[in-house]
C-alpha cells in the first residue's frame, strides 16, 4: 500500500511539473525533485522489489501454500542453491518422477551448461530416448546390458578404494573366518598390483589369485620395479601359502569375481584404457548416463561405481578448491543401496556432487539401511522434497507430514453467540497426494531471501513437460569402445597366463633369457677368476 | 486482523472528496453556501496567493470568464493536490487504526491460546 501511495504521489508531482512549466515558468522543474524521491521510495517499498532475484529451474505458475486458507498464485522457481543440495522425489508409478528427473537434466544441460550423472535403475529405452530428445544427450553412456556402451575399469583408482569396493561386492561369505581371510587376500595382493605402475584390471587380479606362475611373475616384476619391501612381503605371505589352503580360503571370492572376468560384459568392465573414466568425467563436468537395469550383476557394478564416486568426492573435498557442481540423480535406485551408500552420499553432498533420489515409496528409503535412519538423514540434508502422486496410504501420510502444519482460524456460531478458535491443521492432507495428476507435485524447497536469509517454501506446482517429440526416432547409442586391451599397455596377466600356448611361449622366453643371463654371469665369473688368478 | 483489503474504501473516499466537492451543485444551508462553485472559487483564491502576480491575475480572469465546466477544469490541478494530501492523511489514519486493532487482536489471541494450553 505504501508503495502505491508513493506511486500516486509521483504521478501527481509529475502532472504539477508539466502544468507549472507550461502555464507559468520553468521553475516547475523543481517539482521533479519530490517526483524522483517518490519514485525511489515507490520502488524501494515495493514487495516484489524486496525479493531477491532467484536463479534456478523455473517450473511455471504454482500455488504458494504458506497459508492454504489463502493460497497465492506464484511463479515457482527451484533455486540452484537448493538443487545443489539434492532433492528427494517420491511418487508412485506413472506419477511423473522420471519425466521430472529428465526435465532437471535438461535444465542442468541447457541452463547451467554443467555435467551430471543419471543413475537409471529401470532400464527403459523410453527414458534414454526422452533424455536425448529434450536436449540432454549424455557425453558418456554405460550399460550393464547393451552390447554397445562405453568401457570402464571397475578397479580403477587407489588401492584402498579398490579393496573397499571389492569387499562390498565380492565377499559374501557368512562365515567370519572366510570373510576375514578373503579381505586379507585382497589387502595382500591389491596394493602389489597397484604398485606396479601398470594398468591393471580385475582379470589380472583373478589370474594372480589363481595361477601360481602369474604370482611368481608379478612378484619378480615387483622386485624389479623396486616396489616397497613391505608390500612385497605381505603379498609373499599370502601367495606363498599352500595352494589348497589358499584355494579354500578364497573360493567364494573367486566365484563372485568370475562374473566380472568372463562373458561379454567383462570386456567392457576390464579395459586398460577405458573410454569412461569417472574421475576424468568429474573433472571435465561430463554428462554420464548409467543404464543399469536391476540385476544382481548390475548391483555389483553399481557398487563398484558408487565406491569410485566416493573416492572422487573425497578428492574433490581435499584437493579441489574450484569444483564445479556435478549432480548425481538416482532414479529408481532403491534396490541398489548397500551399507556404505549413506556415508558416500554425505561426502558427495559436501563435495558439490549433490545427490538426488527418486523413489516410489517411503519403503524404499527405509530399506536402505535396515531402518529409518537413511530416510531421516536424507530428508534432513536435501534442499528440496517433491511429492508426486502417491498410491499407498502410509507413504501419503508420511509425505503430508513433511509439509508441516499451519494455524487456521475457525468461526463457531450459534443462535446466541459466535467465537473464533485457532486450530493447527496439516498443510497438505494425505488424500490430496493421491489425487495429483501426472507431473503435479507438492514441493518443499529452500528459497533465498534478502541479506542472506533463506526460508522454506511449500508449493503446489507442475513440472514442465520437456520436448519429447523426437524421442521415437532415437535409438540406443552405438559407441566406439576404444583400443582393445591387447593393443594397450598393461599387466596382461589374463592374456599371458590364461592361454596355454602363450604361456608356453612365455615360459620358453623366460628360460632362454635366464640361460642367457647365467651364461653371461658364468663368463663374467670366469673373467673375475682370471683376474684373481692374475 | 485488519488489512488494507478492508480499508481501501477509506483511501478511495478521501482521494475522490476534493473532485466531488468541486463537482456537486452549490447548495444553500441556513444562509450559507456549500459545495460546487463556492469550493472552486475558494480554492482558486487560495491558489492565487502562491502564484506569481502576473500569472495569478491571468488565471483569475480566465476563471471569471469561463463556464461551470471551464471553472472545474481550472480547479482540477488544485483538486489533485488536495486529493494527494487527503490520501496521505487517510493512509496515516488507516495505518494507525490497523496497527492498534491488530495489536489488540494479537494480544487477545495470545491470551486465549495461553489460557487454552493451561
Amino acid at each position: 500500500m505504501l508503495s502505491f501511495m508513493f506511486f500516486i504521489s509521483t504521478l501527481a508531482f509529475l502532472i504539477n511539473t508539466v502544468l507549472y512549466c507550461y502555464y507559468i515558468n520553468f521553475m516547475g522543474l523543481l517539482f521533479l525533485i519530490p517526483c524522483c524521491l517518490f519514485t525511489y521510495l515507490a520502488r524501494h517499498t515495493n514487495g516484489a522489489e524486496k525479493q531477491v532475484q532467484i536463479v534456478g529451474w523455473e517450473l511455471g505458475e504454482g500455488i504458494d501454500l504458506e497459508d492454504p486458507d489463502a493460497p497465492k498464485k506464484v511463479s515457482v522457481v527451484l533455486e540452484d542453491k537448493a538443487l545443489n543440495l539434492g532433492f528427494l522425489a517420491i511418487g508412485g508409478p506413472g506419477s511423473g518422477k522420471t519425466v521430472a528427473a529428465i526435465g532437471m537434466l535438461q535444465y542442468f544441460t541447457e541452463k547451467r551448461s554443467g555435467g551430471w550423472v543419471y543413475w537409471e535403475g529401470k532400464g527403459d529405452k523410453d527414458i534414454y530416448q526422452q533424455t536425448v530428445s529434450c536436449g540432454a544427450a549424455p557425453d558418456k553412456f554405460f550399460s550393464s546390458e547393451l552390447d554397445h556402451s562405453d568401457t570402464v575399469n571397475v578397479i580403477a583408482g587407489p588401492a584402498d578404494s579398490i579393496i573397499e569396493r571389492l569387499t562390498q561386492t565380492l565377499i559374501v561369505s557368512e562365515s567370519d573366518f572366510y570373510r576375514n581371510a578373503q579381505r586379507d587376500a585382497l589387502r595382500a595382493v591389491v596394493p602389489l598390483l597397484k604398485s606396479l605402475d601398470l594398468a591393471v584390471n580385475i582379470r589380472d587380479l583373478y589370474v594372480l589369485l589363481t595361477k601360481e606362475e602369474a604370482a611368481m611373475y608379478v612378484m619378480n616384476l615387483a622386485r624389479k620395479k623396486n616396489v616397497d619391501a613391505d608390500i612385497i612381503e605381505t603379498a609373499q605371505m599370502f601367495l606363498g601359502k599352500d595352494e589348497s589352503e589358499k584355494a579354500a580360503e578364497i573360493k567364494g571370492l573367486l566365484n563372485c569375481m568370475s562374473l566380472f572376468v568372463t562373458g561379454k560384459l567383462a570386456d567392457r568392465l576390464n579395459s586398460y584404457e577405458p573410454t569412461l573414466d569417472l574421475d576424468h568425467a568429474a573433472k571435465e563436468g561430463q554428462k554420464v548416463y548409467m543404464h543399469l537395469p536391476y540385476t544382481s550383476l548390475a548391483k555389483d557394478i553399481a557398487i563398484m561405481f558408487t565406491e569410485q564416486i566416493g573416492v572422487i568426492a573425497k578428492n574433490r573435498q581435499l584437493y579441489e578448491s574450484h569444483r564445479e557442481v556435478w549432480p548425481q540423480n538416482y532414479d529408481d535406485w532403491g534396490a541398489f543401496f548397500y551399507g556404505n551408500f549413506g556415508p558416500i552420499t554425505a561426502r558427495c553432498r559436501s563435495a558439490k556432487m549433490p545427490v538426488s533420489f527418486l523413489f516410489q515409496s517411503r519403503g524404499q528409503t527405509d530399506r536402505v539401511e535396515n531402518g529409518n535412519i537413511f530416510t531421516t538423514e536424507i530428508t534432513d540434508n536435501i534442499g528440496g522434497m517433491f511429492i508426486l502422486r502417491t498410491n499407498g496410504q502410509a507413504t501419503a501420510e508420511w509425505a503430508s507430514m513433511q509439509f508441516g502444519k499451519y494455524e487456521s482460524r475457525e468461526l463457531n456460531s450459534s443462535e446466541f453467540h459466535s467465537s473464533i478458535s485457532t486450530v493447527e491443521k496439516l498443510r497438505v492432507r494425505g488424500d490430496e497426494l493421491k489425487n495429483l495428476d501426472a507431473g503435479e507435485a507438492y514441493l518443499s524447497c529452500l528459497i533465498s531471501g534478502k541479506n542472506g536469509q533463506s526460508s522454506n517454501k511449500r508449493y503446489l506446482a507442475r513440472f514442465p513437460l520437456p520436448d519429447f517429440s523426437q524421442a521415437a526416432d532415437i535409438d540406443w547409442p552405438v559407441i566406439k569402445t576404444g583400443r582393445p586391451n591387447n593393443e594397450c599397455e598393461g599387466l596382461h596377466l589374463w592374456r599371458d597366463f590364461m592361454d596355454k600356448d602363450r604361456l608356453k611361449a612365455l615360459k620358453e622366453k623366460i628360460i632362454k633369457s635366464v640361460q642367457t643371463q647365467n651364461k653371461i654371469k658364468h663368463e663374467s665369473i670366469e673373467t673375475t677368476q682370471e683376474i684373481d688368478y692374475i | 486482523m485488519k488489512s488494507w483489503y478492508e480499508f481501501w474504501p477509506l483511501i478511495l473516499l478521501f482521494g475522490l472528496l476534493p473532485f466531488v466537492m468541486g463537482l456537486v451543485p452549490t447548495t444553500e444551508f441556513k444562509g450559507s453556501f456549500y459545495g460546487g462553485g463556492v469550493v472552486r472559487e475558494a480554492t482558486i483564491n487560495a491558489a492565487t496567493h502562491i502564484m506569481p502576480t502576473k500569472e495569478a491575475n491571468a488565471f483569475v480572469k480566465e476563471f471569471m470568464d469561463s463556464t461551470t465546466s471551464g471553472e472545474y477544469k481550472l480547479y482540477l490541478p488544485f483538486a489533485m493536490n488536495m486529493s494527494l494530501l487527503l490520501l496521505w492523511c487517510a493512509y496515516f489514519i488507516g495505518s494507525v487504526v490497523m496497527a492498534i486493532n491488530n495489536q489488540i487482536n494479537k494480544r487477545s489471541y495470545q491470551a486465549r491460546r495461553l489460557s487454552a494450553k493451561g
